[in-house]
């Protein structure tokens, strides 16, 4: 049966009539936390009220600002772009399914890169690591989690070891696509506690190595800056944190009105749980960046850790480099390097179905017996319908 | 005898195939020229055929790239060297060698798909082109969705400099001679065809390498 288009109909008008009424609402809000933010901008004392409040606050995510500026811009107009080396990380992951002929796992990391201004032809490192069966922490923790977190490390991991073996004279700038922060719910467990310490390492080891890391962000849906706001006026009690709001307000509309084109916001802190697990030097810092235009304004979030966010010669490089690389892509801008990064790593249905039939021969030709898809699998792929694509 | 494979078959029917190449292969043969498909060594069988189409595919992210001012040199080597782009070429095929020798007639079978593709040397031009009789000219003539006067053009200019080279300085003026002979009947098309190839040499002797 397809998709019931007079019931849909009907709620499709709903939903655009309640929608019209947030946007409205949300613009409101948005405006009010600006004045708010225009109001304390540059008040002394701003940053000792607002560590104060937070230290009072358990399990609080949000931003604090390095010191009382709050609503400057930085520019790197003025700049001259020097050649740098660009690494950039993404990985992607066959997770297992009993419905298929063999329920495997596989990660699949990809580094791309590019010496800007060299004229050579960017290089491209792929690792791929077969999961015979993916090691949950306890049964509260979810396949795909578990898959997510071992991706991440292992894409990481190729990262820190590709940009440490670079040994260029250039400064050298590590992308991975998201946050650096590692989100994961997190679990008192020695082997959970080991991976996150194996992400922690590179960190430092990039940090030794004076390598620029950055986690880019594109169209953020945090409130980091918003929270901040709540605290400082008093709205955000302890019961609300880690709730959802009632309203999509993101701080990327904040500085849509902000940021010019080309500019980036002041540097916060990333206050959060999983930040102060983390060493001092590697401790995430971010910043707001406009990579759009003036009537297509494109905010985007970007991570860093502490020592980067102290250099303002690091920041100034990893700003005018973005920009650069968003360029590339100027009808929708994004980082080349990065995109070229996810195409590396991406593994397609095509490569998992070739993927699983060389096991299924290596099956049989060690004396497995046949193997075949779960009845529900099979029916689906007789079908052919769009289940094959949801659920497989 | 076989060089480096430049490419390999993606699609094929009797009458013709498709292969793919690798934008950076330095060796790309250029419109119209030979070239040679082993579909199996025992007993032999190879394909020949004319490059007769070449297509440099794209896709939404060229686009994109394409569409930017300035393009770094960096950004153009990684679209040619890295990315998974690849020339399509249109293969016609026009004659087979088996034990037996060359035969002008379409293969018996088409080549399989991914099969390696090969560029013909002079030495191989001039042996197939001048055998036969000029048999393998009727795929060219009955060609369909291919500038035909084009596509001989470019076969003859080649072909032209491999039999001089190859000691038979008379294989162009036969040509001609076989060609009106063929196309008498449709003077318009044998007057187009006439036309692409005046400006090759058909006159001299000296090597041309």
């Amino acid at each position: 049966m397809p998709v019931n288009y007079e019931q849909l109909t009907r709620q499709i008008s709903t939903i655009g009539a309640s929608l019209a009424q947030q946007r409205s609402r949300v613009s409101a809000e948005i405006s009010a936390y600006f004045d708010f933010l225009r109001e304390n901008d540059g008040q002394p004392g701003l940053l000792q009220t607002l560590q104060r409040k937070i230290s009072q606050l358990k399990n609080i995510r949000c931003a604090l600002p390095r010191d009382e500026k709050l609503l400057e811009t930085f520019s790197v107009a003025d700049e001259p772009l020097t050649p740098v080396e660009i690494l950039a990380a993404d990985g992607s992951q066959i997770t297992p399914n009993r419905h298929h002929e063999l329920s495997y796992g596989l990660l699949n990391s990809a580094v791309f890169r590019m010496s800007t201004g060299s004229g050579i032809a960017p290089t491209i490192v792929t690792e791929t690591l077969l999961l015979e069966k993916v090691t949950r922490e306890d049964l509260d923790q979810s396949v795909e989690d578990a898959i997510a977190m071992q991706r991440d490390l292992a894409e990481r991991t190729l990262l820190a070891r590709e940009a440490a073996a670079l040994n260029s004279q250039l400064p050298v700038i590590a992308l991975t696509d998201g946050p650096l922060e590692p989100f994961y719910q997190r679990r008192n467990s020695p082997s959970f506690t080991r991976q996150l310490q194996g992400i922690h390492d590179h960190f430092s080891h990039m940090a030794e190595l004076g390598i620029i890391p950055a986690g880019y962000i594109d169209r953020p849906h945090s409130d980091l800056l918003l929270r901040m706001l709540d605290i400082l006026r008093g709205d955000l009690s302890a019961e609300s944190i880690g709730k959802p709001r009632d309203l999509p307000v993101f701080d990327a509309a904040l500085f849509e009105k902000l940021l010019p084109p080309d500019h980036r916001s002041v540097v916060f802190r990333l206050i959060s749980p999983s930040v102060l697990d983390m060493p001092e030097a590697i401790r995430l810092s971010f910043f707001y960046l406009n990579v759009g235009t003036a009537s297509q304004p494109g905010i985007v979030r970007v991570e860093i850790p502490e020592y980067v966010a102290a250099s303002r010669s690091s920041l100034n490089l990893l700003q005018a480099n973005l920009l650069a690389q968003c360029r590339i892509l100027p009808s929708d801008p994004y980082p080349y390097a990065l995109h070229r990064a996810h195409e590396a790593a991406v593994v397609t249905s095509e490569e998992r179905d070739r993927i699983t039939q060389l096991l299924i021969n290596d099956h049989l030709t060690h004396g497995g017996s046949n193997l075949s898809k779960s009845n529900k699998q099979t029916a689906k792929d007789r079908a052919n319908t769009r289940y094959n694509h949801l659920n497989s | 005898m076989n060089s480096q494979a430049f490419g390999r078959i993606l699609s094929a029917d009797i009458h013709e195939c498709f292969a793919a190449c690798r934008i950076s292969e330095p060796d790309l043969p250029p419109f119209g020229s030979l070239v040679r498909i082993p579909i199996r060594e025992t007993p032999r069988l190879e394909v020949y055929g004319l490059v007769s189409d070449i297509r440099i595919e794209e896709d939404g992210f060229l686009r994109q790239i394409a569409s930017n001012e300035n393009v770094s040199e960096e950004v153009m080597q990684d679209a040619r060297v890295n990315r998974n782009v690849p020339i399509v070429m249109r293969i016609l095929f026009t004659g087979s060698i088996s034990d037996d020798g060359i035969s002008h007639m379409v293969p018996p079978h088409p080549p399989l798909t991914l099969n390696a593709i090969y560029r013909c040397g002079e030495e191989e031009i001039a042996t197939f082109s001048s055998c036969g009789g000029y048999g393998y000219l009727r795929h060219i003539l009955d060609a369909r969705d291919i500038s035909i006067p084009e596509l001989l053009a470019a076969h003859v200019a080649q072909a032209l400099i491999a039999n001089k080279n190859c000691g038979n300085p008379e294989w162009g003026k036969n040509l001609l001679a076989e060609l009106i002979q063929q196309k008498r009947a449709q003077k318009d098309e044998l007057l187009r065809m006439l036309n692409a190839l005046k400006s090759l040499d058909f006159e001299s002797t000296a090597e041309a390498k």
